[in-house]
């Protein structure tokens, strides 16, 4: 009803000014044949304003009344005596009525057309919203924003291809991937129109999101195989050079026992026993590299006694440090610290053991503990520092000194990897750094809940 | 030495068993080898071993399992073999009542003065000694008079960690762990093994020189304490 009383005003309007103006150009003492120019003018003016035929030819019929009654002989009746006026009448209503029809039309066609254009865009942008956008979350997101923008609804959005709620589908090219629930808010048929647009974008952006996700599966399924096979490449290698020497040591001591001297003997003996130590420290080393390679590491978390870590890893690499000169400064307090004591002291043991592989002998290392904010544990050494070349991919999988893995003489460069998933997965962070004068510095550090000082 | 001791050796690993066997009859031991379970079961009823050597993982059955059978009718000390990272077990083990544990891989010195713990412990057994006095490298403990000396210096220790301290020496050699030394220090439902913890480390300071390295409180990570005066 509503347009109907616009309309209607704005008839009533154009033709009181056109009346107006009429009679001030009749007092201006100008003839019949330029007042009906103004009519005319009116019937087009309603025209284009109400953009509806009829009101056209209703403002002509009422403009020919207008006329004829205020401007022909004798005036201010609806007779005419003069046949020029009749004419005249005649001519302006086939005009009017001709002329408004026509305006009218156009003017719905033009109407149409900029509403089309406008939905046109509208769809661009609802369509084009979704390319730049990925992930599940942010491409729900954005389609709620959508239909929130343009059709001024609040949505709720349903995975699932079994979704009980009322809502429109959602589909995509394998079968329904769920519903939007409109929460509140009307829609008229051009806002319903709007809303299944976007369902559709949504579909086939889920749909590609998917997609997506599965191939980012199988790329990452992919690269974990190629890296475990990689894994066991090196594993077998790093396996082979100490089982070579264990078994030709132990070969000569069975076979030439007697041919040999005693410090031979007792040479070999050693040697034997130091390659096992290397070779327990590789084994352990694989096992938690297994416990960690699923992405998930499964932390046997308590409340230690750092002294106890430290001390634990300490006693492990004595062996290796012997001889060296070696420190461990120990914070005065007593500190305690949720971690998987295990995974902890086997990081410490990595770095000192990496320390000791990588310098020189007269070069020193410092164990040290702080605490700041949080738990501080850094190993340092006055060594010939890290190679600028492998500096940013310490913490890789497999980056040796040597750079090579296939003639690596020794370590599988797993140490300083395991080192980094097991800080991180403790929400600590690891990372080297240089010395002064000379070497590096290993330091990592790990939250603590509350500081614990007797 | 007449007597010679009788150590029955239970480990499927025939390379692990000779080696034990090598060093244990240089020692002196009287040394027998079962690989299983079973046949453990059996040289065990026929010979009456004084020390068993048990290891966790036998092909037909848990060691767990035959410890508790062992335990039913007989006090004799037992000694677990096990691969390091099974702490559970080892507990689980301890708390069952074997004596001690060693894990693999260990070194034959570790392995024998295992064995000489549990040595001592027969021996205690048979003649019960009281001591008056605990005397090791620096560390003097004077049972009568309640008092502590490090290096010829008195230290104080609160009653708790005197009482510890008691409980280590009497213990010493043998690994406690966290929820034993709870029961015997705090009783029931006394502490948590955090605080266990802390109060071990301070106990430590003030008994130690070198704390990273400790001469006496030795930590077994994840199982307990050992004291150790070798």
């Amino acid at each position: 009803m509503l347009p109907t009383l616009k309309n209607a005003t704005k008839i009533f309007f154009v033709n009181i000014a056109s009346l107006g103006a009429a009679l001030f150009i009749n007092f201006l003492g100008v003839g019949n044949e330029s007042i009906i120019m103004i009519f005319l003018l009116n019937v087009l003016f309603a025209a284009v304003l109400t953009s509806s035929r009829g009101w056209a030819i209703s403002s002509a019929v009422l403009s020919a009344m207008f006329f004829n009654f205020l401007f022909t002989e004798p005036r201010f009746s609806f007779f005419i005596y003069s046949t020029s006026d009749l004419v005249l009448l005649l001519f302006f209503l086939v005009t009017g009525i001709v002329s408004g029809t026509v305006t009218s039309r156009l003017q719905i066609e033009m109407n149409l057309a900029s509403q089309n254009e406008k939905i046109a865009n509208m769809m661009y942008r609802i369509a084009s919203g979704f390319l730049a956008i990925s992930g599940k979350e942010s491409v729900i997101k954005k389609a709620r924003d959508l239909v929130k923008e343009y059709a001024g609804v609040e949505s709720k959005i349903h995975l699932g291809n079994k979704v009980a709620e009322p809502g429109f589908e959602i589909n995509g090219g394998s079968g329904s991937l769920g519903k939007m629930e409109i929460i509140e808010g009307e829609l008229e048929e051009q806002k319903l129109l709007i809303v299944q647009a976007v369902c559709t974008q949504l579909g086939i952006a889920l749909e590609r999101e998917n997609l997506v996700a599965d191939r980012e599966r199988i790329r990452i399924a992919m690269e974990r195989e190629q890296q475990r096979s990689t894994f066991l490449r090196s594993v077998a290698h790093d396996l082979r050079s100490p089982l070579t020497a264990l078994s030709g040591a132990g070969n000569l001591l069975a076979d030439s026992y007697n041919e040999l001297s005693d410090l031979e003997r007792r040479k070999l003996a050693s040697d034997i026993s130091e390659e096992i130590v290397w070779l327990t420290d590789l084994v352990e080393n694989i096992l938690n590299m297994t416990r960690i390679s699923e992405n998930k590491i499964v932390l046997h978390k308590q409340d230690e006694v750092i002294d106890d870590v430290v001390g634990e890893a300490v006693k492990h690499t004595e062996r290796l440090l012997r001889g060296r000169n070696f420190k461990v400064i120990l914070p005065d307090e007593i500190v305690t610290v949720p971690i998987d004591s295990k995974l902890i002291s086997q990081v410490i043991i990595n770095l000192l053991e990496n320390a000791v592989r990588h310098t020189k002998s007269d070069s020193s290392i410092v164990l040290k503990v702080e605490v700041e904010d949080n738990l501080k544990i850094s190993v340092e050494d006055t060594g010939e520092g890290i190679p600028a070349s492998i500096r940013n991919h310490i913490f890789e999988r497999f980056i040796t000194k040597e750079d090579k893995i296939v003639d690596g003489s020794r370590g599988l460069g797993l140490g300083l990897s395991i080192c980094k998933s097991i800080v991180e997965a403790h929400g600590g962070e690891i990372f080297a750094k240089d010395n002064f004068p000379r070497g590096s510095i290993f330091v990592f550090s790990l939250p603590m809940e509350g500081k614990n000082v007797k | 030495m007449l007597n010679k001791m009788t150590v029955l050796v239970i480990e499927d690993d025939k390379y692990i068993s000779h080696f034990i066997n090598i060093s244990l009859s240089k020692e002196n031991y009287n040394v027998i080898i079962a690989e299983n379970a079973d046949t453990g079961m059996f040289l065990f009823s026929s010979y009456h071993p004084e020390i068993i050597l048990l290891d966790l993982g036998l092909p037909d059955r848990d060691g767990i399992e035959l410890l508790r059978e062992i335990r039913a009718f007989s006090d004799v000390p037992v000694l677990i073999v096990s691969a390091r990272g099974q702490e559970k077990e080892k507990i689980e083990a301890l708390d069952l009542g074997a004596n001690d544990y060693i894990s693999k891989p260990f070194h034959m010195g570790e392995l024998m003065a295992r064995i000489r713990v549990a040595e001592r412990l027969l021996q205690k057994n048979i003649g019960q000694k009281n001591d008056l006095l605990f005397s090791c490298d620096w560390l003097m403990v004077d049972f009568e008079k309640h008092k502590v000396f490090k290096e010829g210096c008195e230290i104080h220790l609160t009653p708790t960690e005197y009482k510890t301290l008691l409980l280590l020496i009497a213990n010493k050699g043998k690994v406690l762990t966290h929820n034993y030394i709870i029961q015997q220090i705090w009783g029931d439902g006394g502490s948590d093994s955090k605080s266990v913890r802390v109060f071990m480390a301070s106990l430590r300071r003030k008994l130690e020189k070198d704390t990273t390295n400790p001469r006496f409180i030795l930590t077994e990570v994840g199982v307990g304490y050992r004291f150790s005066d070798e």
